[in-house]
């Protein structure tokens, strides 16, 4: 059985903005925002709501009743962004946690409850954080997230019925609520009114056809939502982490090495756990829980699957020196985002060293998570007659493929692009001398020519080419080509 | 009787050593090819792990053809090999002529960064993992206290480390920490297939130098020393 929890912020705007101003708390504060016909309202907080104004309401109008008001102005888009990072700190409660419109957070705390003590304790200690955030919020859980944000609106504040909708309960309990909570438009909470239709406990037995019929779908929809009839799509923020650990202290800490503690003990637990399941990790999300709220999240990546947690450790050492603890993290949260098979392995002594790939993946981890995703390489040889086609980059830990040494002397170096140069000689002979980067160089022994043809079957491929290799006068040697298609002359690459 | 039990568990001794880390499997000295030249060194040949520099006149691939010989031969016994460079620039190792002196793709790893400070640091990582029968690091002029670093780090794992440094006229009066320093430089060649090259031993800890004209073998894949320009009209240089 799924539970949820949906937390609504009623005052969210006004709160934020109190968060980064110095202002008197007893003033009422409204937010407000250019309108037509002068500057209206969009939120208002708890105590100008107390003195009856409402988010539509004119400035000038506001003013009228309430004199010591403070305007600020509205800032949505910030509002918003702190909306995500308030649900990315509510990762610290589950791994499942998405905004819902732009003022409320839904979680899914299916099986996370018992870690905190139960639905209440979870969410007493929710709103308690909140608070001292200096965040408002109502919360309540329910078997569908259309029903928990229902009774976090309308039902949580009958203080005798707590904040919880136990399983199953759904149907009854939110009968008793007006039709508002199921999330309706305002049109159609009109219409029903007009029908006399105030509760939903008014609708939710109506006969479906004539209901849709007279009123829409939209309230069908609702309804089955909300009693789970219908499942609601909604997605996580950060796709969630199949195999988790987590670590909450008692005290904050914030020295370098409580942190590298702490990390050490969240592998070796999600090791254990990726051990059992024969798994191994490819990517890993370590997120810090700091006492003001804010998230830091560092994440490494791994060549192949493993679960060898000295060697993650040494990877996410490499990383923690960028977290700032601020006041002190209070919750370390360890997720592995991806994983792949990893078959549980005896360890074989007469291959365990010699398998030399199998060795490097701890010290091609280490590069590549300093270096960046594809900075360690292999040049992988390829069935290409263009020289430049004839290597291809591939990641370091692909199996190199062993080709016989080239038939015909191949440059050590071959330049990024083809440079053109001028050369002096007969036409279709070789040079007997040429212009490279402005130094002259002159031809003493040719050989070739070794014709290169396109590759028809490719769009765009260049022309036909004939490679020479040149020495000059000091012994240097050289690959240049011939562009028949242009009649031009090329440096290709460098000869040891 | 004894002395071939000792000789037995002296081979012993060896194959576990080649067991446990595939880049100090063998630590004898890197022979050169040429008899002249490895009695040079104090090592009778390149010592291994250590910290070797080579450079080279600019445009000149010679010391390119010099390294991918030395990496081939030490990762012959079944290594990897890891180059550290920088993710841009205008040329770049090519595969199918590194396998021409030797050097298989397959046998090279390589670690593309952003600055000096990061080709350093991946070549000390690479070093210190032991994971790598060699490690080099190309177009770089590090300074005394960072030669030394990489030296250290060579000595600690046995790992061979090789510096390519950028063909500079200041980098020859460098201070540099490095066992030996070489100069290599493309010499007249009479066929593509038998590239020939200058090898000036600059410095050498523990020895002297030298400079020695030789001649690369691809079939056989070792150097020979190259026949003193005889075949070369030398009535027209004099």
């Amino acid at each position: 059985m799924k539970r949820y929890i949906s937390i609504w912020l009623p005052h969210w705007s006004t709160d934020r903005w109190r968060r980064f101003h110095d202002h008197d708390r007893d003033s009422p504060l409204v937010l407000i925002a250019s309108a037509a016909g002068g500057q209206s309202i969009t939120a208002v907080d708890s105590r100008a709501q107390a003195e009856g104004l409402h988010p539509g309401q004119r400035l000038a109008d506001a003013r009228a009743v309430v004199p010591q008001l403070h305007a600020a102005d509205a800032d949505p888009l910030a509002d918003a962004q702190a909306l995500g990072r308030l649900a990315d700190w509510c990762g610290r409660y589950t791994p499942w946690s998405s905004t819902d419109g732009d003022d409320a957070i839904t979680l899914d705390i299916t099986g996370c409850a018992h870690l905190f003590g139960g639905e209440a304790a979870l969410i007493a200690d929710l709103v308690h954080r909140l608070s001292r955030f200096g965040v408002g919020a109502r919360a309540a859980s329910a078997d569908t997230p259309a029903a928990a944000w229902a009774w976090a609106r309308y039902g949580a504040h009958l203080e005798q019925e707590g904040p919880i909708l136990a399983a199953g309960q759904s149907r009854e309990r939110l009968a008793a609520l007006p039709v508002q909570a199921l999330r309706l438009p305002t049109e159609a909470v009109e219409n029903l009114r007009r029908l006399g239709l105030r509760g939903i406990g008014d609708v939710m037995d109506l006969p479906r056809a004539p209901l849709a019929a007279r009123l829409g779908r939209e309230i069908l929809i609702r309804l089955d939502r909300a009693f789970g009839v219908e499942a609601e799509a909604i997605s996580p923020r950060r796709p969630p982490a199949l195999w988790r650990a987590r670590l909450a202290f008692v005290d904050s800490i914030s020295q370098r090495e409580d942190l590298d503690r702490g990390t050490r003990h969240l592998l070796d637990e999600l090791c254990c756990a990726l051990e059992a399941d024969g798994r191994g990790a490819r990517r890993l999300e370590l997120a810090f829980y700091r006492v003001d709220g804010s998230v830091q999240i560092v994440e490494i990546g791994t060549s192949q699957p493993t679960r060898d947690a000295t060697h993650l450790a040494r990877l996410f050492a490499e990383k923690l020196g960028t977290i700032a603890p601020g006041f002190g993290i209070e919750t370390m949260i360890l997720g592995a985002v991806a994983t792949d098979r990893l078959a549980p392995r005896q360890i074989d002594l007469a291959t365990h060293a010699t398998s030399s790939m199998e060795g490097l993946a701890p010290i091609i981890d280490r590069l590549q998570n300093r270096l960046g995703r594809n900075a360690v390489v292999r040049l992988v040889p390829v069935d290409s007659h263009i020289p430049e086609r004839a290597v291809v980059v591939a990641p370091a830990v692909s199996r190199g493929r062993t080709d016989p040494s080239p038939e015909r002397p191949r440059p050590i170096q071959l330049l990024a692009a083809p440079e053109p140069i001028e050369v002096i000689g007969l036409t279709d002979a070789p040079p007997s001398s040429f212009r490279w980067r402005h130094s002259e160089h002159r031809i003493v022994q040719v050989e070739g020519p070794e014709r290169v043809a396109p590759e028809w079957w490719r769009k765009g491929d260049p022309a036909t080419r004939d490679y020479y290799w040149l020495q000059d006068s000091t012994g240097r040697r050289y690959w240049v080509y011939r562009d028949l298609k242009r009649a031009a002359w090329f440096l290709h690459g460098l000869f040891a | 009787m004894s002395s071939l039990k000792a000789r037995m568990l002296a081979r012993l001794r060896e194959q576990m050593q080649r067991l446990e880390k595939p880049g100090i499997a063998d630590r004898r000295a890197l022979s050169l090819g040429p008899a002249s030249i490895d009695d040079a060194l104090p090592s009778g040949g390149l010592a291994r792990g250590c910290l070797h520099e080579v450079s080279g006149p600019a445009d000149d691939a010679a010391a390119y053809g010099f390294v991918a010989s030395l990496l081939g031969r030490l990762t012959q016994a079944g290594g990897v090999a890891l180059w550290c460079r920088r993710r841009r620039g205008d040329r770049g190792p090519y595969g199918p002529g590194l396998a021409r002196f030797g050097l298989t793709p397959a046998r090279l790893i390589v670690a593309r960064a952003r600055d000096t400070a990061e080709i350093l640091w991946a070549m000390e990582e690479g070093l210190r993992s032991g994971r790598f029968a060699a490690v080099l690091g190309e177009n770089i002029a590090p300074d005394l206290t960072a030669t030394r670093r990489l030296q250290l780090a060579a000595e600690a794992c046995g790992t061979t480390a090789l510096l390519l440094s950028p063909p500079s006229e200041k980098t020859v009066n460098r201070l540099s920490a490095a066992t030996t320093r070489w100069r290599i430089a493309s010499v007249p060649a009479e066929r593509p297939e038998r590239p020939r090259m200058s090898l000036t031993l600059e410095r050498c800890r523990g020895g002297g130098s030298g400079a020695w004209n030789v001649e690369w073998n691809h079939e056989a894949l070792h150097f020979d020393l190259a026949a003193a320009l005889v075949d070369r009209p030398m009535a027209a240089v004099s």
